[in-house]
């Protein structure tokens, strides 16, 4: 009696330790050490430079890319707006399932936290530059239904838009020669994009517990973890454990590449191809690096020259999304099928059966329990976005 | 397997002083580095039925993962002499994982003296890494395998 109750003393006190003990105590071997500075905000470099857009980083283009932004007028029915569905107090998302513009999409709107770090764009990557993404969606008629003479009009008839735009690309086309037209198309993408690559992730809980430990101190009390998150760190990092980094790696904690998971819904089997079908329409897209509205040599479009493109692995595969940000993107996965995180988490625990292509992910030794770690640490990954005020809300005097 | 953080002998004396400790980190983890550094440095193969001999030059800059880069290999025959006329196909991946490369590379210039420029390659996560290499050569063929440790 005296022995269990002695031990339920020290049980009790062994309780209340861990959970006091300040989380820089933690032994984090070498190994890990290097894997935490690997995914730490302090690792990011600046944002990649863009020689397919001369205005990326011209305050200019940011202001007048905001503006078009957050317009309406740049869709058939004057309501849909990018800001529509990247809401900015979202992390840029919409919190539906998929998109619903002019009439519902296909797929899950993503969060724009950081996305100027990827050489790929959609969840295919159907894409290969910030400001020919920003022009897909304009001409879909299932999000803004506009055409790209219609985008144009708009600049053309607003004194306003069109003395920025001459400020930054000269004339406007006057007559509707389809390459003028073009060109003035992509350049609104180009001072659009100028806009996005302002959003990128600043630092989280989990940022600021990282700064503190490479520097063995012990964190102030916005960068501590709980021993729950500080376990479910543990495992994400571990290769032979939660084998998370293999997608998830980088401050960004993505390789913005792709993969088939096993997340394709069977219902729309012929929209889940994924990669497959993303880097073809890639290829064929008038507005890619080799085109002829991109302005850059061939040598400046390696991603593009040599993207895999016929390989089974991009079967149902699909871009690795950043986990930064996660408490407001939900719901998760190309078609937002999952509404909670808890859930999300589970797909890697049940790995379901790709219907399309082979899914990459291997069986994962772990007790249940570890998953509600998993999701606690992810949520210690949540980035504001670094951006000032007010690009975070609708540009004034409109 | 993880690795331990080992102070060694020069070590224990002054563990109790946080600076040594960054200091003897800061030695451990550029170890570390070198270590995984010299994994990727210039490494020379026979190819599988010794036809050829193949160099993978070092890297001007340490390989990052997710970064697009170049190569540069030097093919020879297994006596030194420089193979100007060689076809190469890149192929490669991550054996343990199953998986394949996550680009298509190819060697795009012949830069004189059996080099070939080889674009497009990019390791998108750490870990063991394989590069193979196709030649086609004055009516022969072979392969050549590179291990390539990406930290």
């Amino acid at each position: 009696m005296t022995m269990r109750r002695g031990g339920a003393f020290v049980a009790l006190l062994l309780t209340l330790f861990a959970n006091t003990t300040p989380a820089a105590a933690t032994d984090w071997t070498a190994e890990e050490m290097d894997a935490l500075r690997s995914l730490w905000i302090g690792s990011l470099p600046p944002v990649p430079a863009d020689p397919s857009n001369p205005v990326a980083d011209d305050p200019r283009a940011v202001e007048f890319g905001h503006r078009l932004f957050f317009d309406t007028r740049l869709s058939a029915n004057n309501a849909i707006a990018c800001a529509t569905c990247h809401k900015p107090e979202l992390a840029f998302t919409d919190g539906k399932l998929v998109a619903e513009g002019i009439a519902t999409a296909t797929r899950n709107t993503p969060t724009l936290l950081g996305i100027a770090y990827s050489p790929w764009f959609f969840w295919d990557g159907r894409k290969d530059s910030l400001w020919s993404q920003a022009l897909g969606p304009l001409e879909n008629p299932v999000e803004h239904g506009m055409d790209r003479a219609g985008v144009v009009a708009v600049v053309k008839h607003d004194a306003d838009y069109r003395r920025r735009y001459t400020d930054l690309f000269g004339a406007l086309p006057e007559q509707s020669d389809a390459a003028d037209l073009a060109r003035a198309f992509a350049n609104l993408g180009r001072a659009m994009a100028a806009y996005e690559r302002k959003l990128v992730p600043g630092p989280s809980r989990f940022d600021r517990y990282v700064a503190a430990t490479l520097k063995g101190e012990l964190p102030e009390p916005e960068g501590r973890l709980t021993p729950d998150e500080i376990e479910g760190l543990r495992v994400f990092i571990a290769d032979n454990k939660g084998q998370c980094m293999r997608c998830h790696n980088g401050p960004l904690l993505t390789d913005n590449s792709f993969h088939n998971i096993g997340s394709d819904i069977e219902s729309v089997k012929e929209e889940e191809q994924g990669r497959f079908d993303g880097i073809r329409l890639a290829l064929a897209d008038e507005f890619n690096c080799l085109g002829s509205y991109s302005g850059v040599p061939v040598a400046a479009c390696a991603e593009l020259r040599f993207a895999k493109q016929s390989s089974e692995e991009l079967l149902g595969a699909f871009k690795t999304p950043t986990l930064r940000g996660l408490a407001q993107t939900r719901p998760y996965m190309h078609r937002g099928q999952y509404s909670r995180l808890e859930t999300a988490v589970r797909h890697y625990m049940a790995q379901p059966q790709s219907s399309i292509g082979k899914s990459e992910l291997e069986p994962l030794a772990l007790p249940q329990s570890i998953f509600d770690q998993i999701e606690a640490f992810l949520l210690t990954l949540d980035s504001p976005v670094a951006a000032p005020d007010e690009l975070r809300m609708p540009p004034r005097g409109r | 397997m993880p690795v331990r953080v080992h102070l060694g002998k020069i070590a224990q004396a002054r563990y109790d002083l946080p600076m040594n400790k960054i200091f003897i980190l800061t030695i451990v983890f550029s170890l570390i580095w070198a270590v995984g550094a010299a994994q990727s440095q210039t490494a020379r193969v026979e190819t599988a039925a010794k036809r050829f001999s193949v160099t993978l030059e070092e890297p001007e800059r340490p390989v990052a993962i997710n970064v697009m880069h170049s190569r540069i290999v030097r093919i020879t025959t297994s006596n030194g002499a420089a193979i100007a006329d060689a076809k190469i196909k890149v192929d490669g991946g991550m054996a343990a994982h199953g998986h394949g490369l996550p680009t298509a590379p190819q060697a795009t210039q012949y830069l004189g003296d059996g080099r070939y420029l080889i674009e497009g390659v990019k390791f998108n996560m750490s870990g063991k890494w394989q590069l193979k290499l196709s030649i086609d050569a004055a009516g022969q063929s072979d392969t050549a395998s590179f291990e390539l440790a990406l930290k």
